[in-house]
């Protein structure tokens, strides 16, 4: 079973690294925009039955576009950048010259890159906090309602846990219209294995 | 009509009226169970092919999570509404690859369907209707009262399997 007996001195570090991880994201994501401002709400660390992941995205139905990543090394966690599909078209489109032809594969390659930089850049603070090394798996994508792509990742990964511990936060980027949230799942043991190499007990 | 959701790693049956619905299907498998002569329909939707490795190591939880356990156990709870195992029919939807990646090896979809054929054979349930695989999600609706099952996906419309 997951590590569902995490007390709050516990619950506030793995809060605050999320928060140092994914503002390294925010300001990576904010670079490749030529430096509008990202803002980002502070992380959200819940328990979630896996039967319920897809009501975080609003509901199994809704339309969604994201890259997924598993870390691998001394920590294995699934990391989720997902946006609408509006968004994710202004992203695309701002990130090439404009004029640009764009075909799916193009767009997908545009929209993994981007993705993989922001992973990049939380994986890059969580090594350095931790002292461990961390690798990304290459990037995938997929556009579709969320419940289909949740329950892929889940599927992909080896989530089977009946409930999961959920790092979640969203970012704005209020100049271009652009809205999305970055989804984290340590997977089964990352925990413990983090607060080791943290020295916490 | 009384509607019954059915969400991820989740099975639910029915007798005489309702809808069973199961939203958003990527790689995940649905499978519908109907046995016509009483009116009892059941509908799963399911994670992934095999418990087995996960029994072993103790992360095995519910078991609506993996096709060898699902489907026996929608049968049992389709048996105790009336239904009669011999009469049950299969139809499945979902199985399909929606992840894109420079080299996408995974067949988490295909592992999926090829378990839920050897384990509806194993039961003799046969499969009357399926649509699945491809590289699109699927929503998967089942009416208790005609064992009709209509399959959704997003830009390409409604269809009956």
């Amino acid at each position: 079973m997951f590590e569902n007996n995490l007390d709050h001195g516990k619950i506030d570090i793995i809060k605050e690294l999320a928060n140092i991880g994914m503002g390294n994201s925010t300001t990576a994501l904010s670079a490749m925009l030529g430096e509008q401002k990202v803002a980002m709400d502070v992380p959200e660390v819940s328990l979630v039955a896996l039967q319920d992941v897809p009501e975080l995205l609003g509901g199994a139905d809704i339309p969604v576009i994201g890259t997924y990543f598993e870390s691998r090394g001394e920590l294995r966690l699934v990391l989720f950048f997902v946006m609408s599909q509006p968004s994710a078209d202004k992203v695309v489109n701002f990130l090439l010259p404009k004029e640009t032809k764009v075909d799916t594969e193009l767009y997908n390659s545009v929209l993994m890159e981007a993705g993989n930089i922001m992973i990049g850049a939380y994986l890059n603070a969580l090594s350095q906090l931790t002292n461990s090394t961390l690798l990304s798996t290459p990037p995938k994508m997929a556009a579709d309602m969320a419940g289909a792509v949740l329950g892929t990742i889940a599927a992909e990964a080896m989530i089977v846990d009946d409930q999961l511990i959920l790092l979640k936060t969203n970012i704005k980027v209020s100049e271009l219209e652009v809205e999305g949230s970055i989804l984290i799942v340590p997977c089964s043991g990352s925990l413990e294995k983090m607060f080791s190499l943290l020295g916490v007990r | 009509m009384d509607v019954l959701q059915v969400k991820i790693a989740d099975l639910q049956a029915a007798r005489n009226s309702g809808l069973l619905i199961t939203v958003g299907l990527g790689s995940c498998l649905g499978v519908s169970l109907y046995d016509a002569q009483n009116k009892v329909a059941g509908l799963a939707h399911i994670l992934l092919a095999d418990s087995k490795p996960f029994k072993e190591n103790g992360r095995f939880g519910n078991p609506a999570k993996f096709v060898d356990t699902a489907i026996p156990l929608l049968m049992k709870k389709m048996t105790a509404l009336g239904g009669i195992p011999e009469k049950f029919v299969a139809k499945i939807a979902g199985g399909s690859q929606i992840f894109y990646s420079a080299n996408n090896l995974s067949n988490i979809g295909e592992k999926n369907i090829k378990a839920a054929r050897k384990i509806l054979d194993f039961y003799q349930v046969p499969i009357v209707g399926e649509d699945v695989g491809g590289n699109y999600g699927r929503t998967m609706r089942l009416f208790v009262n005609s064992g009709r099952v209509l399959i959704s996906t997003a830009g390409k419309g409604e269809r009956e399997i």
